[in-house]
């Protein structure tokens, strides 16, 4: 009996210790002050992140991810630059609801990164993780902001667009500093983004779900460079190396898209490898 | 690399043990099994198939136990080339799983992956479930002591099998079992009663890397549990109560989880009844706060509705609802005697089942927490089972059973479509004959129907939706024991709304079965759904093509 004793003792002991040392109970207030510095917004000392979040305008619980895109790009604010892209089958049109918001680029990314078949709404932050663990779900996408916002930038990028409306055209340039050794595998990608698209969204924080006059943001919409863009050089990009490139993109004749509330945002990165972006800057079309 | 150098050690383990004495292998023997699935895609605009460009799609896995005494060393290789749909995440090859362990009447001690489960699993388990693609084995170290008879203490910590790597979240843990009449038997009335009882506490760390919020890095859940048992009746609880876990499943919630499970049953000859209940309030428990569907999943809620065995009754599956839910299920078996109006020489055998599943009636506080009175039960009607089967043997031979199910789905909560179906209502009869003309040979059929209706109508041309409507369903299976096995059925979806999916699903399957190996090759339609087994689900797509499943152990 006395070893029982001392077992049950050493198990009570054990068990005291586990509950005084595991536990982290949370008082409210719930929220921290966030103290992020957010006064360094020159893009030759900054690495800004791209979140891509991929959604749907028939997932219901993808507005909350939208919402937590959202208050980090206020957080982190200048540092973050959301795109949306709507894809997979909650974003599939119907009888319903005939708005399509897909795009030829939207589905070839969600098809190499398999966003969609892993369940809307996740995203892809810098596309850092790939192959194995570059879809995040939105509760990850701070810490993968946090360890990359502490990393330096290889390149800055400054760009400028304009829109002609006689020829229906955007165009503009895009030049690009390396602040280190480049690889021949960068690739540059220009995307046409939409803001405040008053359209239907299916969101489960409401009942009936259906949100009609839905806001959707930073909406992919097209390219200028296709799905993975052009390649800046054949060789070995040396420290210091200049870049200007122009790129023009006429609307299609039928696309409702209103030039007031497009973007373009550029962004470098290793194609055919890693996948990861190095660095992303954004401009309003003008 | 990794893996050469893995199978260069396990191989230099096995042939030093040769080498050194001819006693050891004398005494060491290798165990292992062997699995392929593989589906040939072929593209089906009716039920609108996925694009699949390799066509064929497998999934492989081989496991090797190497055993010497007391120790035990094995692992698992695991080969998705590519995965079959629905298993996405797996993409790819390696070892999945390896451990070596050391087992003793007094202790087990294990390296490696391992799988283990405290009292009912409210606060962990961790198993395979290959239908499901489920796997949260965990990668760390365990024991398992035994210090008196009566007395189990486990211990354990590591990180939970998240697809081809580990949750970050570590998982630490601790249970003791109290078999009170093993430690004292004095105070047994009767050798066929039992009194255990149990504790567990398991802790989760994760760091807070969150600028906005306070997370707790450190989240604790407890419980504790008895059981009593005897002759012709058992009965068994389990209460957990998990500290404030904010994480993406509870959309950031600060409230506490709590569970309680409580069973009965009462089994004397001809009879069985079994009553469950059980509540969830905010229980589920994973090692990565952000991750959500089946990554990351620490603890096992089971669902309390039937598990049929009908392909008709399985359409509208029940998934456990963690963040909250109240269930109830009850059972009753009774065998009529045989000098009764339904006895005879093989007396008639009646199962009549209920189960039903509500959501918690809850309410907001704030941003972070909410108000769910313990005896709160909501008004929304998650899912209600009601089923009678009535089971006669006739002679020797001819065996018949008839089904009745009814069967009330809130396809929004359970299969996260919110506004498309509102509720359905389905209706299951299912007769099923059975003769054996020999010892070795026997015919079975089945025929089933479903007639359903629902809230609201399907007018979507959704892919994964079509699912609705009336069916129909007829089986017949031949088998000639103890190598073959012929089946053939159709489903048919006659009162879809949409009139073009009013399709067939025509399949036919032949398994050969010698010693351990067992071979079936399937060709036909499969239609989209849920496919759950305890309450937990996996989407399975529609597909059109042929399937091959090959096991053998060794």
């Amino acid at each position: 009996m006395k070893y029982i004793n001392r077992t049950i003792i050493l198990l009570i002991i054990a068990v005291l210790l586990y509950v005084t040392s595991s536990c982290d109970r949370i008082e409210p207030p719930y929220t921290d002050i966030v103290k992020v510095d957010t006064t360094a917004k020159d893009n030759d000392t900054i690495r800004r992140i791209l979140l891509e979040d991929y959604t749907g305008f028939k997932c219901v619980y993808c507005p909350t991810a939208q919402d937590f895109a959202k208050n980090l790009d206020s957080i982190y604010s200048g540092r973050i630059i959301l795109m949306a892209v709507h894809a997979g089958f909650w974003a599939d049109t119907d009888k319903v609801h005939t708005y399509n918001f897909k795009t030829p680029e939207g589905d070839a990314l969600d098809k190499f990164f398999g966003n969609s078949g892993l369940g809307n709404p996740n995203g892809l932050i810098n596309r850092v993780g790939y192959p194995d663990n570059a879809v995040l779900k939105s509760g990850k996408w701070e810490a993968t902001i946090q360890n990359i916002l502490i990393t330096k930038p290889k390149m800055s990028i400054k760009l400028a667009a304009t829109y002609d409306k006689s020829t229906r055209t955007i165009s503009g340039t895009a030049n690009i500093k390396y602040l280190e050794d480049g690889s021949s595998n960068d690739n540059l990608c220009l995307y046409i983004l939409e803001d405040s698209i008053v359209k239907y969204q299916a969101d489960v924080r409401y009942s009936p779900p259906d949100r009609w006059d839905y806001v959707h943001n930073h909406v992919l919409r097209g390219s200028f460079t296709g799905t993975w863009g052009e390649q800046l050089s054949t060789a070995a990009i040396v420290k210091g190396t200049q870049f200007s490139k122009t790129f023009s993109y006429q609307i299609p004749a039928g696309k409702d898209w209103r030039t007031g509330q497009l973007k373009v945002i550029g962004f470098i990165h290793d194609f055919q490898k890693t996948y990861e972006i190095w660095q992303v800057a954004e401009t309003d079309v003008k | 690399m990794k893996l050469k150098k893995i199978v260069s050690v396990f191989v230099f383990i096995i042939t030093y043990c040769f080498s050194y004495s001819q006693d050891i292998t004398d005494i060491s023997k290798i165990t292992g099994n062997f699995q392929m699935d593989a589906q040939l895609y072929n593209k089906d605009n009716v039920i609108k198939t996925k694009d699949v460009p390799e066509k064929v799609r497998t999934n492989n896995y081989i496991y090797f136990n190497y055993n010497l005494g007391g120790f035990n060393a094995g692992l698992r290789y695991e080969a998705y080339m590519n995965e079959i749909l629905g298993y996405e995440g797996y993409r790819g090859s390696g070892i999945a799983n390896r451990f070596i362990s050391y087992n003793s009447d007094i202790l087990e001690a294990t390296l490696g992956n391992f799988y283990e489960q405290f009292g009912s699993g409210m606060l962990l388990r961790t198993y395979e479930e290959r239908q499901l693609g489920w796997d949260n084995a965990i990668d760390g170290a365990k024991f398992r002591f035994k210090p008196v008879t009566g007395i189990e203490i486990k211990g354990l910590v590591g990180r939970v099998r998240d697809f081809w790597s580990n949750g970050s979240g570590i998982v630490r843990g601790g249970d003791a079992t109290v078999s009170i009449f093993e430690l004292f038997p004095s105070l047994k009335q009767s050798g066929s009663m039992s009194l255990v009882a149990g504790g567990s506490i398991v802790s989760k760390y994760e760091p807070d890397q969150s600028a906005t919020l306070k997370l707790p890095q450190n989240v604790a859940a407890y419980s504790g549990r008895l059981q009593f048992s005897g002759e012709t009746y058992s009965i068994e609880g389990e209460f957990a109560h998990k500290i404030n876990d904010p994480m993406n499943v509870n959309n950031f919630s600060y409230n506490s989880g709590n569970g309680i499970v409580l069973n009965a049953a009462y089994f004397p000859d001809k009879l069985g009844i079994s009553l469950n209940f059980h509540r969830y309030d905010n229980m589920d428990f994973r090692s990565d706060r952000g991750q959500a569907g089946k990554e990351t999943v620490i603890n096992f809620l089971p669902t309390l509705t039937k598990q049929h065995t009908y392909a008709l009754a399985s359409i509208y599956p029940f998934a456990t609802q963690p963040n909250g839910e109240i269930g109830m299920q009850g059972e009753l078996t009774y065998t009529f005697p045989r000098e009764s109006f339904a006895g005879g020489e093989y007396p008639l055998r009646m199962v009549i089942n209920y189960s039903r599943a509500q959501a918690l009636d809850t309410s907001k506080i704030d941003d972070f927490t909410y108000n769910s009175p313990f005896t709160g039960i909501s008004k929304n009607l998650l899912y209600q089972d009601a089923n009678i089967e009535l089971i006669k043997r006739w002679s020797p031979k001819l065996e018949t059973s008839f089904s009745y199910i009814f069967i009330t789905s809130n396809r929004e909560v359970v299969e996260n479509h919110p506004g498309r179906f509102g509720r359905v209502y389905a209706h299951i009869q299912a007769a099923e004959v059975l003769y054996r003309f020999t010892r070795k040979h026997s015919i079975r059929f089945e025929i089933q129907n479903l007639l359903s209706s629902q809230d609201k109508k399907i007018t979507l041309e959704d892919k994964d939706d079509q699912t609705n409507g009336n069916w129909a369903m007829g089986l017949a299976e031949l088998t000639i024991a103890p190598a073959w096995y012929v089946s053939l059925y159709d489903q048919w979806n006659y009162g879809n709304d949409n009139p073009d999916l009013r399709v067939h699903y025509p399949n036919a399957a032949i398994a050969f079965v010698h010693n351990s190996l067992r071979m079936s090759i399937g060709f036909g339609r499969q239609r989209s759904g849920l496919l759950c087994v305890g309450g937990i689900c996996r989407q399975v797509p529609s597909a059109n093509g042929f399937t091959l499943s090959l096991t053998s152990s060794f």
